[in-house]
């Protein structure tokens, strides 16, 4: 099966049919490959996250939402991305990551610098050194973006 | 299928995408009882070109509920069993 290609065929807007050789995924937007899609990475995912008891996560798909506590998110997100990319070649897109901070005990420099230095801090975070992410404070968006 | 006790997939659900937004709300409502050193966040993620890039291997071997190389950094092996959804026999074979 590994880097066998098979032969897609997709018709265009137009309705002309076009065959293209693929070995890799499937056709987004085939109803039974949204299933397909969720369930292969059900285990992978599952796996991560019972090592990681703090965190909690909602999923629809490929949209993931990590809930925990900040150095534990990280831990577990830097652990994901290994795997996803080991187990099923997939690349989360860390500088699109986002970051929300819900509440109102920290202002917007100290949620900053907290997200800054605790990224800079553990060793196995380095992997995620290139978060480029809006951190986000408080119930409604009120972005005070980061930079590395 | 495996359940996990902390990861909920919301795909192909009736009005998933409420029913994720609800427990993630939820879950986040908790944010009083961190530390404020460690406060709690919502991180959302991204996969890039996800449905395109996935290995079919990986996507087979679900399917067919038997890992044929290692996964999970060695912690499965070849031959270990993925548990998956009887109900997904049917597309299979």
């Amino acid at each position: 099966m590994q880097g066998h290609a098979s032969t897609l065929r997709f018709t265009d807007h137009r309705g002309q049919p076009h065959h293209l050789t693929c070995s890799k995924g499937g056709q987004q937007g085939d109803g039974f490959e949204a299933l397909r899609f969720a369930v292969t990475i059900h285990p992978s995912i599952g796996r991560v996250f019972q090592r990681h008891p703090a965190c909690k996560e909602a999923a629809i798909c490929d949209d993931i939402f990590v809930v925990a506590p900040l150095q534990e998110a990280l831990a577990l997100v830097a652990e994901l991305k290994l795997i996803l990319k080991q187990d099923l070649d997939l690349d989360l897109d860390v500088p699109k990551f986002n970051c929300y901070v819900p509440g109102n005990r920290l202002d917007d420099d100290q949620t900053r610098a907290l997200f800054k230095d605790t990224l800079a801090n553990p060793q196995s975070f380095s992997d995620l050194a290139t978060i480029d992410a809006g951190v986000y404070k408080g119930t409604a968006c009120c972005r005070c973006a980061y930079r590395n | 299928m495996s359940t996990y006790d902390n990861f909920l997939q919301f795909a192909c659900q009736k009005d998933s995408a409420t029913r994720c937004s609800q427990i993630t709300q939820l879950i986040a409502s908790n944010w009083e009882v961190h530390d404020v050193d460690n406060p709690l966040v919502v991180m959302p993620l991204n996969i890039i070109n996800a449905f395109c890039s996935i290995c079919r291997q990986a996507q087979f071997e679900v399917l067919a509920e038997r890992a044929s190389t290692s996964y999970d950094n060695g912690n499965m092996r070849d031959g270990d069993m993925i548990p998956c959804a009887p109900s997904l026999r049917k597309y299979w074979g």
